[in-house]
């Protein structure tokens, strides 16, 4: 039997908080391959170990530790994916008690000679199975999703969340026990987080997509995605808020207040990958409509920037990082930041590196943004 | 009145200010973030002199606006964020600002105070709130969530918190203006506020700020439990939704905090993620995640709430039922109490981690309480009350079940 290195968990303790969040992150990149191991792993190890073999005697566990908040899943720092699992307990559980049951799923899991559990296996890939097909149950997300799927070309990047549901069969209890025993093995990068750093960047489609889906929803969903390559981040997300970032933006403005064409029509700033996805939820045939008012609003928007914009912009996107900063997991995920991409990532020196954007920075910024897919669910 | 928790190491003040409202105040220090709401006793579910479904809601959209622009720029300005919601009982403004939160206050006081309700401005927002509604439609956790409560209180006013298009379509000025003034009275009114905040400047500027006095009565809450017990709605669904209701038999303590956090602890053992219930669903492979619950409760209706997601839901609600059917028989296991009070608790605490969350959490019994000493109710619960609660006030064959396809 190997033995392998295990890693110690991470720990977030702050003053006015009455938890502790205890952690580890496995970090490897988006591929088609690694989605959809990581989200079976993450059902895994969500559902049982050597010692607790069912979900719920995991949560009768947890129960025990004084309603203890124990979490395990995947998400993406740009191409690098990250399966996090951690426990938040009250400051009087003890640190021990946290930290072996963490070691406990993570390192024991249910195995039979180098291969997972068949039962343990076949529930979580079915658990995967049915929630990448209940994805196109929940049109908003689904409909974002399949945006930035078309945008990278239904890779890197565009991989949807819980993979693709014929990538499963091509998984087993050994090959998803080789991917965990590799992701446990590999080296620190910080305490608590394992794995390599990923410098790989998946790229955006070359040429515009217009891309129609119909379902028979009740309400229409738009979705436009541009890229910013080679553009600041803070710029970029600077840019983000006055566009659609909050109900002061352009879009909510021009599109709900002025037209009423929607209730809800917002942009968001996808971290890493420089790209921002705008969406809105409209009657069908307010489409074309739409549509061009959108990329009218964002065209006219290098005249139409007003210091007091930039200045308004700036003041939520740091209200983004305080929040974050209020927040223990916000500070988890600034640890993971903090160790996959360096110092320029922690909070006090975003908040440093805002402080320094204006007018000059958002309209270069502007200057960087391509429409590359126009998708509708209708 | 002041109250400091040694359990919980949190103080509140709560009371009237000099001009009648009501106010809880939660101070934390070392946030960035400082929080406040107002609180109108006036949902979705009271209707006004015949007033049309969606009227309360509508009004929370449009009291943002006012003789010279918009609150939410306003807003901005001081660097806070504002929102609002309505449910079946009540409207509720807040804020959230790093900025200047005093200022912000008095932009909130000053909005929720003056309403301006301009003819065009009312006309073109229903096109806005229809989109929400529609939104909603595609919506299958909504829409059997309604369904349910539609064959639990057939004929009473808990439907769609936004009405229907054909609804919102009657709403004009003219109503807005009326249920205003019946509803947004200082009786009616708790100012909420939590974080690093001084408890004289927020009264100052409470007390500058007044309401009439004086509440119309609200008409259209009356329930009866004459309606069907099964509905099956087809949405092109790639796994089926459901939600299965079970009523109480009505009788004043369900709408207390009493009964609020017993029958959250209840609901936890009968289909929590550490339950029985669950772990039979789970092996048998008829659920793979956690249900979903809810207690359902106001003046004159309560009820358990479950939802989930399964192909096979109609098996997962009589694995539901069943159990419960034991435990009005045979009562709750010393062992599954002890668990899920211990949840109960630690979870309680842990709520505040957060300023919105301690905000939201008295935003949602500030009718009935304080944050603080709702803790004692949450502490000093025994499972023989909750045997009483099963035994007495669960109406197990009233439960109805919608499903979503």
């Amino acid at each position: 039997m190997t033995t392998l290195l295990k890693p110690d968990s991470f720990k977030v303790a702050i003053g006015n908080i009455k938890t502790n969040i205890f952690g580890m992150a496995f970090i490897n990149t988006v591929t088609r391959d690694n989605v959809i191991k990581s989200a079976i792993l993450s059902e895994i190890f969500l559902n049982s170990s050597k010692l607790f073999k069912t979900p719920v005697e995991i949560n009768r566990r947890l129960n025990t530790m004084r309603g203890a908040v124990y979490n395990a899943g995947v998400c993406r720092k740009g191409d690098a994916l990250c399966l996090t699992v951690t426990i938040e307990t009250l400051k009087s559980v003890t640190e021990n008690e946290a930290r072996s049951f963490l070691d406990d799923i993570v390192f024991k899991p249910l195995v039979c000679e180098k291969a997972f559990d068949s039962k343990v296996f076949n529930k979580a890939a079915d658990t995967v199975r049915r929630r990448i097909l209940s994805y196109k149950d929940d049109k908003k997300t689904y409909a974002a999703q399949r945006c930035l799927e078309e945008m990278f070309d239904f890779s890197g990047y565009g991989v949807p969340d819980y993979g693709y549901i014929e990538d499963i069969d091509n998984v087993n209890e050994e090959t998803l026990y080789r991917y965990y025993e590799g992701l446990i093995s590999a080296k620190n990068i910080d305490k608590g987080i394992v794995g390599e750093k990923v410098n790989e960047k998946s790229p955006v489609c070359r040429k515009l997509k217009e891309v129609t889906e119909n379902t028979g929803a009740v309400q229409g969903r738009l979705c436009m995605g541009f890229s910013a390559e080679g553009c600041d981040e803070i710029s970029l997300s600077v840019l983000n808020e006055i566009i659609g970032g909050n109900a002061g933006s352009k879009l909510f403005n021009e599109v709900r207040e002025r037209e009423n064409l929607c209730y809800y029509v917002n942009s968001a700033m996808h971290r890493f990958k420089n790209i921002i996805i705008v969406q809105a939820g409209i009657e069908k045939d307010a489409r074309d409509k739409t549509e061009e008012l959108i990329e009218k609003a964002i065209e006219k928007l290098k005249d139409d920037i007003t210091q007091d914009d930039v200045d308004k912009a700036k003041a939520a996107v740091k209200n983004i990082y305080l929040h974050k900063a209020d927040d223990p997991y916000g500070k988890v995920d600034e640890m993971i930041d903090k160790a996959l991409y360096g110092n320029d990532l922690i909070i006090d020196n975003r908040i440093k590196r805002l402080d320094g954007i204006g007018m000059g920075d958002v309209l270069e910024a502007l200057d960087s943004l391509v429409l590359k897919t126009k998708y509708f669910l209708g | 009145m002041e109250f400091l928790s040694e359990v919980m190491d949190e103080k509140i003040y709560s009371g009237k200010t000099k001009n009648g409202l009501k106010y809880y105040i939660i101070p934390k220090k070392d946030f960035n973030f400082k929080t406040a709401a107002i609180v109108v006793n006036y949902g979705s579910k009271d209707i006004y002199e015949g007033s049309p479904d969606g009227t309360a809601h509508f009004i929370e959209h449009k009291l943002f606006e006012n003789e010279d622009g918009n609150a939410f720029d306003n807003f901005v300005k001081n660097n806070a964020e504002a929102n609002a919601f309505t449910d079946f009982n009540k409207t509720v403004y807040y804020f959230s600002t790093a900025g200047d939160f005093y200022k912000s206050l008095e932009v909130l006081m000053g909005f929720v105070s003056r309403p301006y309700f301009e003819r065009e401005s009312v006309e073109r927002e229903k096109d806005i709130i229809k989109q929400e509604i529609a939104m909603y439609g595609d919506d299958p956790y909504w829409k059997t969530y309604f369904d349910c409560l539609e064959n639990l209180y057939p004929k009473s006013s808990l439907r769609e918190i936004a009405g229907t298009a054909e609804s919102v379509e009657k709403i004009d000025a003219e109503t807005l203006y009326k249920c205003y003034d019946a509803f947004y009275r200082t009786e009616n009114i708790t100012l909420i506020c939590c974080g690093d905040v001084d408890r004289e400047v927020i009264l100052d500027i409470a007390e500058k700020t007044d309401f009439k006095t004086g509440c119309a009565d609200k008409e259209g809450t009356v329930f009866n439990k004459e309606g069907g017990t099964e509905t099956l709605r087809d949405m092109g669904l790639s796994v089926p939704v459901f939600t299965l209701g079970i009523p109480l038999i009505y009788n004043e303590r369900c709408n207390t905090l009493w009964a609020k956090y017993r029958i959250k602890v209840l609901m936890d053992i009968i289909a929590g993620n550490a339950s029985r219930v669950y772990n039979n669903l789970y092996n048998s492979g008829v659920l793979n995640e956690p249900l979903g619950s809810s207690y359902v409760c106001g003046e004159g209706y309560a009820a358990m709430v479950f939802t989930g997601q399964a192909k096979e839901y109609e098996k997962a609600a009589s694995v539901i039922k069943e159990f419960m059917l034991d435990l009005k028989q045979n009562g709750v296991s010393e062992k599954d109490f002890g668990n899920c009070h211990q949840k109960a608790c630690g979870r309680f605490v842990r709520g505040f981690n957060s300023v919105d969350a301690v905000v939201m959490a008295q935003a949602d019994i500030s009718d009935k309480g304080d944050i603080i000493t709702a803790y004692d109710e949450v502490s000093k619960m025994t499972r023989f009350e909750l045997d009483m609660i099963m035994r007495e006030y669960v109406d197990l064959e009233a439960a109805v079940l919608s499903g979503a396809i």
